[in-house]
């Protein structure tokens, strides 16, 4: 008869030490870190746009009519069609590609900071917006859609108790404005979604980049949803921040 | 009292065989990392111009090329890939990025052990398959033999696979004559959320590049993925007689490459964007043009849409058309059934 | 136990590690010479000035190039330790492969600077040579053979001593031979570096050794004093292009001609393409700004090689950049 073999099975989850349960002297629950405290990555400071794809649709305003790359649904096309800066500018609309989906493609930097211990601050020099980022249980105040919308957040760890801290930050962004994925009036409508998913890479020799995976979601007006990457190298200071005021036409 | 908790599974009459099973299935080791196995369909939601039809000839946009990058560039001739010695070099292995096709990841293990020695990306048409060891091996001396996969390292960061290439062939950083020489290296970043990948290659040439080209792109599971594992056979096959003279090159003579102004032309980018030069690739080389001194070209004339539904029955628009080719001529025909990735999770 | 357990299980089961890898080559430190395996029986010995190929076989070894002087007991060590890895024992004795014969291809001190220390660390493959007489010059006093092309001899000349000359000279399109199981040709490229260049070339092995026609760390030395000549040079890299098989149409597969530069890696056709078509391109610039009237100077200042100069390019050394524009310039330049 073999001897019982005692066989641990860990298959990516932790041995956790059960607290003690109750008895006398139950010592005080601590509160849970902040997301501040407990952010895996370091994402504050200054970054900015390397425009190295996309160049001629992301560093310039692209010709009416030119929707390479954007999975767009007929309906999306006869609407981007349309496209006239002067009445987007009439009508005090010349944000409308600096709203979540499309700002982050453009040729900006960012200025990343803790606003409070829950809520993360995305500033961008281009377009001089602003994105918060909320984490745990916000709730979203009632209001119009605008702009930026309203993004909840979350950090994705990896589920390995020696692992070194590392992670990655999901954010879903909706109540957004209808607004443009692309300068040149590719639309994306008020039910758009986005989701972003941010990771961090840092080389060997010191460099450290932001890589957002960036979805949205638009039935409307994409015909699948539109998947983008793009990344953001660290500087060592603000001294090329420049805010731009929106524009609609540059 | 304390509790000591011990997860586990007191197995009792276990047999050696079972044990090995269990054995095969504990194949976690103490650092987190991701399931890459799978077929990820390629969104070609991003340069889809360059990765289907091909950029331009002298369009260098998005790049920081050296002086000597850019001389080589614009050296180059199509012709080239005539040579009937050119036509079955296969791409360097960064071209996973920048080629059109899918995906199909799965990792080679040690049997007994079960953990993986190595991620292997599949090959294209056109670029061979990229091996990622995983077993600490070192990378070979500078003096062997440079296959067409390179030589490629991996390891897990958390969740991330960090990996590094060697060891790579003269190829092309692009379709239109961008050249990378043999002392191009290759830094990834594999990313995984839910169904979606995302992978970062920074390509760093010190003879043909000013700065490391950083790119990053994104794939779809799909199980429904058939991809090859491995490219398909290549015949050369003779196409122009005059460069089946022996010893002629096709190449353009410096300061005479006939389209160095087309991008410019065309679409009215400045020269210095189209010459790839460094400046350009960072927002404040918008303070050199702005609304007064650049004009949008009014409008679109060739590749203008790379996904277009046409006539569904959604949202159908009679009359709507698209230039979906090189030429200024709408073209009404709908690219086939579009692959819907899922929801992020 | 608060660990992924799986470590111990293998403990408990005695699973010894598996990994194998690739064997770790890393390159030794300067002025060493690195063994680098190119077949199970042919190998490259880099860093001794020139590469040197080395054909191992139940005849010994055979060798093509021998280095520049000043590294020749580094080659020898090199050849000791692989003497030593392919040593074969009989009744108790262990035999060792010594050296049969040398291929040089051509006259350039860095591919003859071993010569005669190495012939005299061989042996003859003619019996009984090693006294006076008619035998002992038939076979070379003992020591292994020196073949290489009539040219390489003239050019040799004074410069060297007779014992490092090559003992047997061919004229003509090639030379044959059949050694350790492989057909070897030693194949005449005129006019390339020189007038005396050879491509040996291993049918069975599947490697091409180049000599001074393919150079991967920088441009063609073209000698026009010992009879070299761009076009020369074209001619032989192209007809390399035509012996170097590459692995098509199953192009993944890893079987193709490797061949061996004069320096730097081993390659292959690939490789081949791209180092002709540079250096093609430098012959056309040069020729077309020869035919726009340009004086050598001019030629010189507005650097035709520019693409091409930091990969390949030198601006101090035995061989430059300035050096190399003038061979091609003069082979080129109608003279008046």
């Amino acid at each position: 008869m073999m001897t019982a073999v005692a066989v641990s099975v860990m298959l990516g989850t932790r041995l956790d030490a059960q607290g003690r349960a109750g008895g006398q002297g139950a010592p005080a629950t601590t509160p849970p870190p902040t997301a501040q405290a407990s952010a895996p990555i370091d994402l504050t400071g200054n970054w900015v746009a390397v425009i190295s794809e996309d160049w001629r649709w992301r560093m310039i305003t692209p010709a009416r009519g030119d929707y390479a790359s954007i999975p767009m649904t007929a309906e999306g096309m006869k609407l981007a069609d349309t496209w006239d800066p002067s009445r987007d500018e009439a009508a005090g609309e010349q944000c409308r590609s600096y709203g979540a989906p499309g700002l982050m493609r453009g040729p900006i930097r960012l200025r990343i900071t803790w606003l409070d211990a829950s809520t993360l601050t995305v500033e961008t020099d281009y377009g001089m917006q602003t994105r918060l980022f909320h984490f745990g249980n916000w709730r979203a105040p009632d209001g119009p859609p605008t702009w930026q919308g309203n993004s909840v957040a979350k950090w994705e760890t990896p589920a390995a108790p020696n692992a070194p801290k590392t992670g990655s930050l999901t954010v879903t962004t909706d109540h957004l404005r209808p607004g443009y994925l692309r300068k040149n009036g590719v639309p994306y409508g008020a039910s758009a979604r986005l989701t972003e998913f941010w990771d961090m890479a840092t080389e060997q020799n010191g460099n450290r980049w932001i890589v957002i995976t960036s979805i949205v979601h638009d039935p409307t007006y994409l015909l699948v949803p539109f998947t983008t990457s793009l990344q953001f190298k660290k500087e060592g200071d603000n001294s090329k921040w420049d805010p731009t005021p929106c524009s609609a036409r540059w | 009292m304390g509790s000591h908790s011990v997860f586990g599974t007191m197995v009792g009459h276990a047999r050696i065989a079972g044990a090995a099973l269990v054995l095969a299935l504990v194949s976690v080791p103490a650092s987190a990392q991701v399931d890459l196995n799978g077929g990820w369909q390629s969104l070609q939601h991003e340069d889809w111009v360059e990765r289907a039809p091909g950029s331009d000839p002298v369009d260098y946009t998005g790049l920081a090329l050296s002086d000597a990058g850019r001389a080589r560039a614009l050296s180059y001739s199509y012709a080239q890939y005539s040579l009937l010695e050119r036509q079955c070099i296969y791409y360097t292995p960064q071209y996973v990025i920048w080629g059109p096709q899918g995906l199909r990841i799965w990792s080679e293990s040690d049997p007994v052990r079960g953990i993986v020695l190595a991620w292997k990306i599949s090959s294209a048409v056109d670029r061979d398959v990229v091996t990622i060891w995983m077993d600490g091996r070192p990378h070979p001396s500078e003096n062997a033999f440079y296959p067409f996969s390179g030589f490629t390292t991996g390891h897990w960061e958390g969740n991330v696979l960090v990996a590094h290439t060697s060891h790579i062939k003269a190829g092309f950083l692009r379709r239109n004559g961008i050249s990378s020489s043999d002392r191009t290296t290759a830094d990834w970043r594999i990313f995984r959320h839910g169904d979606y990948l995302t992978i970062m290659v920074i390509v760093s040439d010190p003879i043909y590049l000013a700065e490391p080209d950083v790119v990053t792109r994104s794939w779809a599971l799909d199980p429904k993925a058939t991809l090859a594992t491995t490219a398909a056979p290549c015949v050369p096959v003779s196409e122009l007689p005059r460069v089946e003279v022996v010893g002629a090159v096709p190449h353009h003579l410096p300061g005479k490459n006939p389209d160095v102004n087309e991008m410019t032309e065309r679409y009215r980018i400045p020269r210095e964007a189209v010459l790839g030069y460094q400046e350009t690739l960072y927002p404040e080389y918008r303070k050199k043009l702005n609304a007064e001194t650049f004009i949008t070209q009014d409008r679109c004339k060739r590749y203008c849409c790379g996904w277009v539904a046409l006539g569904d029955a959604g949202s159908s628009a009679p009359g709507l058309t698209c230039i979906t080719n090189g030429t200024n001529q709408p073209n009404s025909t709908p690219l086939g059934t579009p692959f819907i990735p899922p929801p992020p999770r | 136990m608060k660990q992924y357990a799986f470590l111990a299980i293998t403990a408990a089961l005695g699973v010894g590690s598996w990994i194998q890898g690739a064997e770790a080559q890393q390159r030794p430190p300067g002025g060493e010479v690195e063994i680098v395996p190119v077949r199970q029986n042919f190998y490259m010995l880099a860093g001794a000035g020139a590469n040197i190929g080395v054909l191992v076989g139940p005849d010994g070894f055979i060798v093509v190039d021998t280095g520049a002087a000043a590294m020749t007991d580094k080659v020898l060590q090199a050849l000791d330790t692989l003497a030593d890895r392919h040593k074969v024992t009989v009744q108790g004795a262990d035999i060792r492969p010594k050296i049969r014969y040398i291929f040089n291809t051509s006259a350039h001190p860095d591919h003859i600077g071993g010569n005669e220390k190495l012939s005299k660390a061989g042996l003859t493959i003619f019996p009984g040579g090693a006294g006076p007489g008619l035998g002992a010059v038939v076979a070379n006093s003992g020591s292994a053979a020196i073949l290489g092309h009539d040219n390489v001899t003239q050019r040799m000349g004074d410069a060297f001593p007779v014992a490092a000359w090559p003992t047997e000279g061919y004229t003509g399109r090639m030379r044959s031979y059949y050694l350790n199981g492989d057909g070897i040709q030693m194949v005449y490229q005129p006019a390339a570096y020189s007038d005396g260049d050879s491509i040996v070339t291993f049918r069975r092995a599947d490697v091409i050794m180049t000599g001074e026609i393919f150079d991967m760390t920088r441009f063609p030395i073209i000698d026009l004093e010992k009879g070299g000549s761009i076009q020369g040079e074209i001619d032989a890299l192209n007809r390399l292009l035509d012996l170097a098989i590459p692995p098509v149409p199953l192009v993944w597969q890893e079987g193709r001609t490797f061949v061996i530069p004069a320096r730097g890696r081993v390659t292959d056709q690939a490789d081949l393409v791209e180092y002709r078509d540079m250096v093609t391109y430098v012959r056309d610039v040069v020729d077309d700004m020869i035919k726009s009237g340009m004086t050598l100077e001019q030629i010189k200042k507005a650097d035709p090689t520019f693409p091409h100069r930091a990969r390949y390019g030198a601006d101090t050394g035995p061989w430059t950049t300035e050096m190399f524009v003038e061979a091609v310039d003069k082979s080129l330049r109608p003279r008046s």
